[in-house]
């Protein structure tokens, strides 16, 4: 079978299905609080499908809301610009992809795990001193590099499953083993094409690879997103009977400092969080 | 979440339920917006909400008896193990530390 180079999937980038313009201009303004709101939130407004899916989760009990939200500029006033930002991009995002897929993958568990660790990179982001909504967006997109691959070369992907079936190995390795790179490269690829901020297009592409250890250097974004996949893995929040969990690497953790209570928070914030999300996705 | 924790349910009248009875549905207010999600812990300031809010029943786990707790935390340890099998948890401290704060977590919630 001929496996497509970095390179190609880059190029193909092009091909897919564009996102909503007011979800762009979203993904653009992220981690940044100088933003016209109003004319945003009315960008929102306009996308029907959009809007109802965002308002849907503005409504679960995670924000705490007793009444109805039942427009875009109240969930603004209600929940605050910065979370509405995170809930429409994430169903903009969610809601962007073709139905086709690969022998054995299942978008259900994948968006379920990036939820899980959109939710946990976000808990995680006071402990390291850092804003949650760009992490939420990093956790979120931590995979993505999977689904362009199962959405351009099926496949590939198909093989790549398979090789994760039969030797019980992280995508990760199966994936580099069959392509020679892996969806890290191509995710980090893909936020550049949808000129999503720097930072998080970086910690998508070093979650796997975070800094060496050194003392007295910060956590980074890549450091929240790394620890943030290994517990989401931990807590099964995907529902994939084969889940399995990456080795977490040393040094992020030391760089996170989690102690008992703060892992303690962090378990239990991750788990409300994603259980308010579960509407976005589907 | 894992399959250790589906139980059978039972409705209770409000008045009749323990602090710490796990909800076996959501629960919803007068104009149908959710009050506490399935599988909340009914604390006794949740349940003195759910009174304010007029809610005269509720639909509760049933407990389990202590084989099946024992069989429930089994399971679960055996899940979360088997989540880890990539991790070298005798020698990885990281991977322990974590490993041993999802199991606690996860225990302290089955009941």
């Amino acid at each position: 079978m001929t496996r497509p180079s970095l390179q190609e999937i880059v190029t193909g980038l092009r091909a897919l299905p564009a996102l909503p313009t007011v979800v762009m201009e979203l993904l653009q303004t992220m981690g940044r609080d100088d933003v016209d709101i109003h004319r945003l939130a009315r960008g929102i407004s306009h996308d029907q499908a959009l809007a109802a899916r965002t308002l849907r989760v503005a409504n679960s009990p995670f924000y705490g809301m007793q009444g109805r939200i039942d427009t875009i500029a109240e969930a603004v006033t209600v929940l605050g610009f910065v979370n509405v930002r995170s809930l429409v991009t994430t169903a903009g995002i969610a809601m962007a992809w073709p139905a086709s897929g690969a022998a054995g993958f299942d978008p259900r568990i994948f968006w379920r795990h990036s939820l899980g660790v959109a939710s946990c990179a976000s808990a995680l982001a006071p402990f390291a001193g850092l804003r949650a909504d760009p992490l939420f967006l990093a956790g979120l997109l931590h995979d993505i590099g999977r689904l362009v691959l199962v959405v351009t070369h099926p496949h590939a992907y198909a093989e790549i499953l398979m090789r994760c079936a039969q030797t019980d190995c992280l995508p990760l390795d199966a994936e580099r083993a069959v392509l020679g790179f892996d969806h890290t490269q191509i995710g980090s690829e893909l936020c550049r094409h949808w000129r999503i901020p720097q930072p998080i297009a970086a910690a998508v592409e070093r979650h796997h690879q975070v800094a060496p250890y050194a003392p007295d250097l910060p956590a980074d974004m890549a450091d929240v997103v790394h620890v943030a996949d290994v517990l989401a893995h931990a807590l099964d929040l995907a529902d994939d009977p084969d889940a399995l969990v990456p080795p977490p690497d040393g040094a992020a953790l030391q760089r996170l400092r989690l102690d008992e209570p703060a892992l303690r928070l962090v378990l239990e914030q991750t788990e409300r969080h994603f259980n308010s999300l579960a509407n976005l996705s589907g | 979440m894992t399959p250790a924790n589906s139980l059978p349910s039972t409705t209770r009248p409000l008045a009749e339920v323990q602090p710490g009875a796990r909800l076996a549905a959501a629960v919803l207010g007068a104009d149908g917006q959710v009050l506490m999600t399935t599988g909340s812990i009914l604390t006794e300031a949740a349940l003195q909400q759910l009174a304010r809010h007029g809610i005269a029943a509720v639909a509760i786990e049933a407990q389990r008896d202590e084989a099946e707790l024992k069989a429930a935390r089994e399971a679960l340890h055996r899940r979360i193990e088997h989540l880890f099998r990539r991790c070298r948890l005798e020698s990885d401290s990281g991977a322990q530390t974590l490993f041993k704060a999802v199991l606690d977590y996860r225990l302290e919630t089955l009941r």
